[in-house]
C-alpha cells in the first residue's frame, strides 16, 4: 500500500472526503461537443430497441395483394436436419427492423436475443435473429407477416433469418435448427417469398399447399397436398418439383418420390385446422394478450379435441422511481380496495389496476426510513420506520393521522403482526402492542425479549425467537412466559404451527419440533444457513435456504428434500423479505433473478418458470382470479395473470 | 474488488455496439471523474485535459467493442484517458524537441505542489468510493460528508453504536485499499 495512504488518519479521510464535493465539472462547451460526437453516432439494427415487454405490434410493411394465390400450407417436421429450402437471404437494408408477433405460446418458449434469453410470452414481438427454443410440451405460434403464420412445436430450436426484404421483395426466412416448424401461408402476394432453411436441404413455397417432414434418423421428408413446391437437396443442388398428394424423401444423399404417406396427411389435416384457427386469433394490442374468440372456440369444440392451456401474462403496472437503492420493494400490504407497496423511503397505493392512488415520499431529507413492511388493521395503515417513528396512516389518500415516538422499530426483514384487537410490534427491546381502537401504544413491553423476530401467535400463546439470543419462548397472551427452549442459533425467522406442533428453523438451518408444551420433538438440519420464513402446507414444511435452494420437509420426520435450486448465485439478504407461498395449491417462489416459479408442492416438478423482471422478485402475493403479485429490486411492481383456457391442438 | 455495475447485461452488449443511448449513459456517469482525472495527471493544464478528455471518449467510441466485462468500466475508462494522455505527451515531446516539463504549459491558477497532491488525494478518494461495498460507501458518507454521529448512523441502519463502529473501521480500510489500486492509475504517466 502507498505510505502516504497507509498514514491517511481518520481526520485525513473526512477532509478528502468533504472535498469530494469540489470536483470540477466538465466544461459545458467541452461537454456539449461530447455529447453532439456521441448523439451523432448512427443507431444501429438493434432488436432491443422493441422490448420484449412493451408488446408493441409494428406495423409490417407488407405489401397486400388481393389476389390471393392460394392457400399455402408448409409443415416441415425435421430433427438433425438435412432438408434446405431456397435461403432466404438476411437483408434488411433498408434500415427499417421488421418483426412478427407471438399469438399464442404453450408452455416453455425461450428467445434468445443479444445474448439474452428470456421466455416468450403472447403478444410479444419475434425479430430477425432471434433464436427461439421450445421446451418439452410447448409450442410457438407467431406471425412474421400478416398472412404468414410459422409453428414451432415441442423440443424446436429456429432462427429468424429474415423477417425483412431479399432484394426488393418481402421475405420471411427461419431457419431450423433442430425439431419441427409448421407454416402457413395465404394470399402470398406475388414476388414474397417464405423459406424455411433447414441445414443441408432448402426449399421455397410458391404458392401452394405442402408438407415437409424429417425424421430423427436423417431422412427429410417433403410431401405436398395442393400446387407446387420446388425442393432442392443440397447433395445434388438441383431443384426437384413436388406436386400435389406426392412426397420426396431424401435419405443418405438418395432422393425418392412416392405417394403422400397417411401419416403426413394426418399431420396436415390437423395443422390445417390448427393454422385457420389461429388465423382468427385476435393480434394482440400493446399490453395486452391474445385472445381466443369465444365464438371460434364455441364452434370448433364440437368437432376437434381440445386440452386445457395455461398462458402467463406479466405486466408491470407500476415502476417506483427514484434511486436504484431505495426503490427496492420489500414488500406489500392488501386492502380489499388497494395494494400498498414499501421501499425504504417510499409508500404508494395502486388500486388493483395497477393506477396510483397516492404515494408518500420521505426517505433521509424527513428523517423517515423504512426496513419493514406496514400492515394494515382497523382501517389504518401502520408503518414503522427505523428512526423510532411510527406512523398512522389513512390508507385511503395516505394523509397522516398520527406520528407516535416508538420505542424501537421494527428492523429489517421482520414484520409486525395484527391479532384479535392489537398489533403486535417486534421492536429491539422487546414486543409492544398498540391497541387497534384506542391506538395507543404501550410503553412497557409486552414481552421483553432483545430483538425479536416476529411473533407467532395463536389463540393462547406467543412464540417468539431472537436474533440475538439463541432461544424459542413461549409466553401467553398477557405476556407470562410459558416455556423456553435453546435453539442452537439465532433466528431470522418466525416459527410456524402446524397440528399440535411449533416449528422453527434457526440461522444455521437446524430444524426443530415442539410439542405446544415445549417438549423437543424432533431435531434435523438443512444443511445451509437460513434466513427466509418456513412455511407449511399439507404435512409438509418449505424453507427456501441461504444456498439458494428450496427444501421440502416432513412434518413428521424432518426428513429433508431438496426440492428445486431456484438461484445458482443467492443473494440471502433478499431472502429476508422472501418465502414460498402456496397460491391455488401450487407452492410459488420468486428468485433472485426476476423469475417467479410455480412448483407442485408434492412433487417439486416446475409447473412453470416465468420471467417476470431482470431483477430480483419478492414473495408473491395473491390478489385473486389467478393473478399475483410481487416486486423487485429495481421498483417494479408486477402482476402475473394465470389464465387457463381451452385451445384447439 | 467490488465495483459499481452501472449497465445491465443487455445494455453492456449495446455498449460494445457503440450504442449512443448506452454511450451517452456511461459518459453522463464518469465524465466528472474522468476529466478530474486528466486534471490532476495534466498538473492542472485545462487545455491539454480538455483535448484528451475529447480524444478519450473518440477512443472509448472507437474501442467499444473491445471492453471486456462489465465490472470494471470506470478503470478501462481511465485506462484510455491515460494512454490518449502518454500519446499526447510523447507527441508533445516530438514538437518541442526539449525534455522540458509540457505539462507546466497552463497550470492550475492556484497551483502549488500542495494543490495538486490535494487535487490528486482528492480523485483517488472519490474514485475509490465508487469501488468499495455500498454498505462501506453508505457509512462513510453518513459519517464524513452528512456529519451523523454514530448514534444517528446506528439508528439510521439499525445497527448498535459497537456495530456501526466497527463498520466504520472496515469501511476505511477498505477504503485506502481502494486508493492503493486506484492510485495505479495515476502512477503509470509518471
Amino acid at each position: 500500500m502507498k505510505n502516504w495512504i497507509e498514514d491517511l488518519t481518520e481526520n485525513d479521510i473526512e477532509h478528502l472526503l468533504e472535498k469530494t464535493t469540489s470536483l470540477e465539472p466538465v466544461p459545458e462547451t467541452l461537454d456539449k461537443s461530447v455529447l453532439n460526437m456521441i448523439s451523432s453516432l448512427p443507431v444501429e439494427q438493434q432488436p432491443e430497441k422493441i422490448p420484449f415487454k412493451d408488446r408493441v405490434q409494428a406495423i409490417l410493411p407488407f405489401r397486400t395483394v388481393s389476389l390471393a394465390v392460394g392457400l399455402c400450407t408448409l409443415l416441415l417436421l425435421l430433427v438433425p436436419l438435412t432438408v434446405y429450402f431456397l435461403p432466404g437471404i438476411l437483408d434488411i437494408s433498408n434500415g427499417k427492423i421488421f418483426t412478427a408477433s407471438a399469438l399464442e405460446v404453450n408452455g416453455t418458449v425461450r428467445v434468445t436475443r443479444d445474448g439474452k434469453t428470456v421466455h416468450v410470452m403472447a403478444g410479444d414481438t419475434v425479430l430477425a435473429g432471434d433464436s427461439i427454443v421450445t421446451g418439452a410440451g410447448s409450442s410457438l405460434y407467431f406471425r412474421p407477416r400478416e398472412n404468414v403464420m410459422i409453428k414451432t412445436i415441442e423440443n424446436s430450436t429456429i432462427e429468424i433469418e429474415n423477417l425483412g426484404l431479399e432484394g426488393n421483395n418481402p421475405a420471411v426466412t427461419i431457419r431450423l435448427d433442430e425439431g419441427v416448424v409448421l407454416a402457413s401461408v395465404n394470399d402470398l402476394p406475388a414476388n414474397s417469398t417464405v423459406t424455411i432453411d433447414a441445414g443441408s436441404l432448402k426449399a421455397r413455397v410458391v404458392g401452394t399447399r405442402l408438407l415437409v417432414s424429417k425424421n430423427i434418423g436423417g431422412q427429410a421428408r417433403v410431401s405436398v397436398l395442393h400446387g407446387k413446391v420446388i425442393v432442392v437437396p443440397e447433395v445434388s443442388g438441383e431443384s426437384i418439383m413436388v406436386t400435389g398428394k406426392e412426397s420426396v424423401i431424401i435419405e443418405n444423399s438418395t432422393v425418392i418420390n412416392q405417394q403422400m404417406t397417411p401419416e403426413d396427411s394426418e399431420i396436415f389435416s390437423r395443422f390445417k385446422q390448427e393454422s385457420e384457427l389461429s388465423a382468427s386469433l385476435e393480434s394482440s394490442d400493446q399490453g395486452t394478450v391474445a385472445k381466443l374468440p369465444t365464438e371460434t372456440k364455441d364452434s370448433i369444440e364440437d368437432t376437434i379435441k381440445t386440452e386445457p392451456v395455461t398462458r402467463w401474462h406479466v405486466k408491470t403496472i407500476y415502476t417506483i422511481p427514484g434511486d436504484n437503492g431505495d426503490r427496492s420493494v420489500l414488500g406489500f400490504v392488501q386492502s380489499s380496495e388497494s395494494i400498498v407497496a414499501q421501499t425504504s423511503s417510499r409508500t404508494v397505493s395502486l388500486d388493483r389496476n395497477g393506477n396510483k392512488r397516492w404515494e408518500n415520499i420521505y426517505g433521509k431529507e424527513k428523517s423517515l426510513l423504512f426496513m419493514s413492511v406496514p400492515v394494515i388493521g382497523d382501517k389504518t395503515l401502520y408503518l414503522s420506520s427505523i428512526n423510532r417513528k411510527l406512523l398512522l396512516l389513512d390508507p385511503d389518500n395516505g394523509k397522516e393521522r398520527e406520528i407516535i415516538d416508538s420505542l424501537g422499530d421494527v428492523t429489517f426483514g421482520m414484520k409486525m403482526q395484527v391479532y384479535d384487537t392489537n398489533i403486535y410490534m417486534p421492536f429491539q427491546a422487546g414486543i409492544y402492542t398498540m391497541s387497534l381502537e384506542s391506538k395507543i401504544l404501550n410503553r412497557e413491553p409486552l414481552i421483553s425479549i432483545s430483538s425479536p423476530v416476529s411473533p407467532l401467535i395463536d389463540d393462547t400463546s406467543i412464540y417468539i425467537a431472537s436474533f440475538t439470543d439463541r432461544s424459542l419462548t413461549c409466553y401467553d397472551l398477557s405476556g407470562s412466559m410459558l416455556w423456553k427452549a435453546n435453539v442452537d442459533n439465532r433466528s431470522f425467522s418466525s416459527p410456524v404451527t402446524y397440528g399440535s406442533s411449533i416449528y422453527h428453523v434457526d440461522s444455521g438451518g437446524v430444524l426443530y419440533r415442539f410439542s405446544k408444551d415445549g417438549q423437543l420433538l424432533a431435531k434435523g438440519n438443512i444443511g445451509s444457513p437460513c434466513t427466509s420464513q418456513l412455511c407449511v402446507n399439507g404435512g409438509s414444511l418449505y424453507q427456501l435456504a441461504d444456498d439458494g435452494s428450496l427444501y421440502k420437509i416432513s412434518a413428521d420426520s424432518l426428513v429433508v428434500t431438496n426440492l428445486l435450486v431456484v438461484d445458482e448465485k443467492p443473494d440471502s439478504d433478499s431472502y429476508l423479505h422472501k418465502q414460498p407461498v402456496f397460491i391455488d395449491e401450487t407452492l410459488c417462489i420468486g428468485s433472485d433473478k426476476g423469475e417467479i416459479i410455480v412448483l407442485d408442492p408434492g412433487s417439486g416438478s416446475v409447473l412453470h418458470r416465468e420471467q417476470a423482471s431482470k431483477y430480483a422478485v419478492t414473495s408473491l402475493g395473491n390478489i385473486g382470479n389467478n393473478i399475483y403479485l410481487t416486486g423487485t429490486a429495481n421498483g417494479e411492481i408486477i402482476v402475473v395473470k394465470r389464465e387457463v383456457v381451452t385451445a384447439s391442438i | 474488488m467490488i465495483v459499481l455495475i452501472i449497465l445491465t447485461n443487455e445494455e453492456f452488449i449495446r455498449f460494445k455496439k457503440a450504442d449512443p443511448a448506452v454511450l451517452e449513459t456511461v459518459y453522463q456517469e464518469y465524465k466528472v471523474k474522468v476529466f478530474n482525472f486528466l486534471m490532476v495527471k495534466t498538473g492542472g493544464n485545462r487545455d491539454m485535459s480538455e483535448e484528451i478528455f475529447s480524444e478519450t471518449f473518440i477512443s472509448v467510441i472507437k474501442s467499444a467493442s473491445s471492453i471486456k466485462e462489465n465490472r470494471n468500466i470506470q478503470g478501462w475508462l481511465l485506462q484510455i484517458a491515460n494512454r490518449r494522455l502518454m500519446d499526447n505527451l510523447r507527441k508533445k515531446y516530438r514538437e518541442n524537441a526539449h525534455d522540458g516539463d509540457i505539462i507546466e504549459d497552463q497550470p492550475w491558477e492556484d497551483r502549488t505542489q500542495e494543490s495538486i497532491e490535494e487535487k490528486e488525494k482528492i480523485n483517488l478518494i472519490n474514485l475509490a468510493m465508487d469501488t468499495i461495498k455500498p454498505v462501506y460507501r453508505q457509512v462513510l458518507t453518513m459519517k464524513y460528508i452528512d456529519k451523523k454521529s454514530q448514534k444517528d448512523i446506528a439508528d439510521a441502519t439499525g445497527k448498535s453504536a459497537k456495530a456501526v463502529e466497527s463498520l466504520l473501521n472496515r469501511a476505511r480500510s477498505a477504503l485506502k485499499k481502494e486508493m492503493t489500486k486506484q492510485s495505479d492509475y495515476f502512477e503509470e504517466v509518471s
